[in-house]
């Protein structure tokens, strides 16, 4: 005898529309939500990249948002400075005025009060705040930077700390958000509220104006200087932030690569699967529609 | 010389065989879509001669036996493979559902609320005095040990839910277990009274592929006809016409279930075949090395920021708080999580004292690029925990398929085997009502022979 077939075929057909149905709808669903990694076991290896790649995704979302937050911190303190140095400008030109020697006493005494004035002023700008925080106190900046010291040479008292900020702003990179106001208006060797004050005696007194103005000279370069610092940070903010940028979109393409599909790919997977069903069918349809009993009886 | 009673008494046999065969093929015919059925083929021998004088005269045909047409070696490798089959299947439901709580493609997972959390101290080094800030950095921390407390809780929730099905399996085994006994008693009995047992086999092997579908089985095939059951340690179900019972005992320490075996020994552990293998995998297995992991995560990061936190000062110049509550040992850390901190201010964002030093907060930001959890960064150590149950999950869906068309390929063999073919009964149809018509023929013939002896003798008809 020969060797003997399995006689019940749709078994097969059934387990090949099942394997089908499942092809389907995995293909589907690829399409459906654009990924071809819907679940970590459809490709843990691809999963775990993605995840790196989400993490990385949010910290890169997270440096861009404390560029913009410290960005209008170190604005704040730049456009301060610059009007700080309009200021001292002023200063300079009121104090080459009262060297003139021309000018009578009260016009000196008038001089001298508009350079106090002057000075006031800048008090004001060293003590200014950004979002409640005094920016030029170290990272004391709960309370004014400086206050008004009758007792000072001075005239102030610098009540900040010499503390910098630190803020990340890319893996790795941090950035300076301070400098103290210490360092930028009372050093110890070119204290701007000392320049003004002497400047100021000078130009009632009449005497030693010339050395107060050069004094107050070496000031304003020195303020310039430091402004600069904040022009370079302001600049390596916005070169981050384009980095970041171009950053995230290989990230995304990286993910893309990583859990995405590929569009012709899934299509032609959907076709395959919906071709396939409909072969198996048809084979189907046709097995054992007939059997030898159907001759058997036409042949009666 | 032959009779003519002898010709009648041959023929009437035939009659009664071909009529019997008939019965056969009918009923593989009526069975042809009963599942477990095995085809029967009626065998046929010659019956014994007459010696008449120097001539041996046969005397016709018997029917020896009607014998079912199985191969026992593919009916066992059906039943082992099935188990293998069945606990890949009873390990996958579950393992999809742990598996949708780690979503992370869509960006849903414990991924979000990890960076979400160590981002909200960086966003709070921009200005570590804003309270609005302070208390993202709280909402973030308690979202992180919600992620925690609900992935915990429903891993959870699942191995009891996994658990609870256990009784019920192990009383299921015990029934069938019982009927293949009775079975076995039966079939014996018919065997040594040479009765056709094929039916009762069928049914016999029904039952332990039904078993197979539940727990570890091996079978051992009696010289009486019976076969011998056994489970995971060898321990016995089914001996001859005798059943043992599986034994379900509460765990004092974990309170979950045990399988005990009829004599008491714990076969909890060495089960990992059919649906209560599956199930076990997931509860033993799957569920406590997840939360294993989950809890090392949780703790690692809990405890770097507590210590973090303890370096610096808060806004109301105390030294930093725990910010989270976690137990002291690693175990239960991902379950009982929950954040210290109950007022903005006491986050401790600053390291010098100064409230608007925000170095602390910066290295809390920074943790997340540190080993902190398990000797790897939090990311990293979460990322390759889902990629490990990933393909957990992937490798037993691989196996599972080509389990599948295991089991598919020996069925088709078993059916090849025993499956009933209509065009097979078509033909012995024919054949069977063909020898049945010739031999209702030859009592036609030996009858108008008969009348003709009879009518012998009597003038001229």
């Amino acid at each position: 005898m020969s060797v003997r077939f399995n006689p019940n075929l749709y078994d097969n057909i059934l387990s090949g529309l099942n394997n089908n149905n499942r092809d389907t709808a995995i293909a589907q669903e690829e399409l459906s939500t654009g990924r071809r990694v819907n679940e970590p076991s459809d490709d843990p290896g691809a999963t775990a990249v993605a995840i790196g790649i989400h993490g990385q995704t949010s910290q890169i979302d997270q440096f861009t948002s404390s560029i913009s937050s410290v960005s209008g911190l170190l604005q704040t303190a730049d456009s301060t400075l610059s009007s700080v140095v309009t200021s001292i400008t002023q200063a300079i030109t009121l104090g080459v005025q009262a060297g003139d020697g021309t000018l009578s006493a009260s016009d000196r005494t008038a001089l001298s009060t508009q350079i106090q004035g002057v000075s006031a002023q800048v008090l004001t700008l060293a003590n200014t705040t950004y979002q409640g925080s005094y920016i030029f106190a170290g990272n004391n900046s709960a309370q004014p930077a400086y206050v008004a010291d009758p007792a000072s040479a001075s005239g102030v008292t610098y009540q900040g700390n010499t503390g910098v900020n630190q803020v990340e702003i890319a893996p790795g990179q941090n950035i300076a958000t301070n400098i103290p106001g210490s360092q930028i208006f009372s050093n110890s060797s070119s204290d701007v509220f000392a320049a003004l004050n002497n400047l100021a005696q000078a130009a009632q007194s009449g005497t030693g104006i010339q050395d107060a103005v050069t004094q107050l000279r070496s000031v304003f370069d020195r303020i310039g200087a430091q402004r600069t610092f904040y022009g370079t940070q302001l600049n390596q903010l916005s070169s981050t932030s384009s980095a970041l940028s171009s950053n995230k979109i290989q990230l995304a393409s990286q993910e893309n690569t990583a859990i995405g599909i590929d569009l012709t790919q899934a299509t032609i997977d959907v076709q395959n699967a919906l071709t396939n069903r409909s072969a198996i069918l048809a084979a189907g349809g046709k097995i054992q529609n007939t059997s030898l009993l159907d001759f058997l009886s036409s042949s009666g | 010389m032959g009779s003519l009673s002898g010709s009648m008494f041959i023929a009437l046999g035939a009659l009664s065989n071909n009529q019997e065969a008939l019965d056969v093929t009918s009923n593989n015919i009526a069975n042809q879509n009963t599942a477990g059925y095995s085809r029967q083929v009626v065998n046929f021998s010659e019956s014994a001669t007459v010696q008449l004088g120097s001539l041996q005269f046969g005397t016709g045909s018997q029917i020896d036996n009607i014998q079912s047409v199985r191969d026992q070696v593919l009916d066992f490798r059906i039943n082992t493979e099935t188990q293998t089959q069945s606990a890949l299947d009873a390990y996958l439901g579950p393992a999809q559902q742990i598996q949708n709580n780690f979503n992370e493609a869509s960006g849903t997972g414990l991924q979000s609320a990890i960076s979400g959390f160590f981002n909200s101290f960086s966003q709070l080094s921009t200005d570590p005095t804003s309270v609005p800030l302070r208390q993202s950095v709280l909402t973030a921390g308690q979202n992180l040990a919600n992620s925690f407390n609900s992935a915990s809780n429903s891993l959870h929730a699942l191995q009891q839910s996994t658990d609870q099905q256990i009784p019920t399996i192990a009383e299921q085994v015990n029934t069938l277990a019982q009927s293949v006994a009775q079975l076995n008693t039966q079939i014996s009995q018919s065997q040594s009274s040479g009765q056709n047992s094929g039916t009762l086999e069928d049914q016999r092997n029904a039952l332990i592929q039904k078993m197979s579908q539940l727990i570890d089985v091996s079978q051992i095939q009696g010289s009486d006809g019976s076969i011998g059951l056994s489970t995971a340690l060898g321990a016995a179900l089914v001996v001859g016409g005798e059943q043992f019972n599986l034994q379900v005992a509460t765990n004092p320490s974990t309170g979950q279930n045990e399988i005990l075996s009829s004599t008491g020994k714990d076969l909890t552990s060495s089960i990992t075949g059919g649906q209560l293998g599956g199930l076990l995998r997931v509860r033993d297995q799957e569920i406590p090395s997840l939360t294993g992991k989950l809890d090392t995560l949780a703790s690692g990061i809990a405890n770097a920021v507590n210590t973090t936190q303890a370096a610096g000062t808060d806004l109301n110049g105390a030294r930093g708080q725990n910010f989270f509550t976690v137990p002291a040992v690693t175990a239960g850390t991902s379950q009982s999580i929950s954040v210290n901190l109950t007022d903005p201010s006491q986050i401790a964002a600053s390291l010098n004292g100064s409230t608007g030093d925000n170095a602390n907060a910066l290295a809390l930001a920074q943790l997340q690029n540190q080993n902190i959890s398990g000797g790897d960064t939090p990311l990293n150590f979460y990322s390759n925990t889902v990629a490990q149950l990933g393909s957990d999950i992937q490798q037993a869906t691989a196996q599972s398929n080509t389990q599948d068309a295991v089991v598919q390929q020996l069925q088709t063999q078993r059916d090849s085997v025993s499956g009933v073919s209509l065009d097979e009964e078509a033909a012995n149809l024919v054949q069977f009502q063909r020898a049945y018509q010739a031999a209702a023929r030859i009592v036609n013939v030996v009858d108008s022979l008969t009348q003709t002896a009879i009518n012998l003798g009597v003038g001229g008809t």
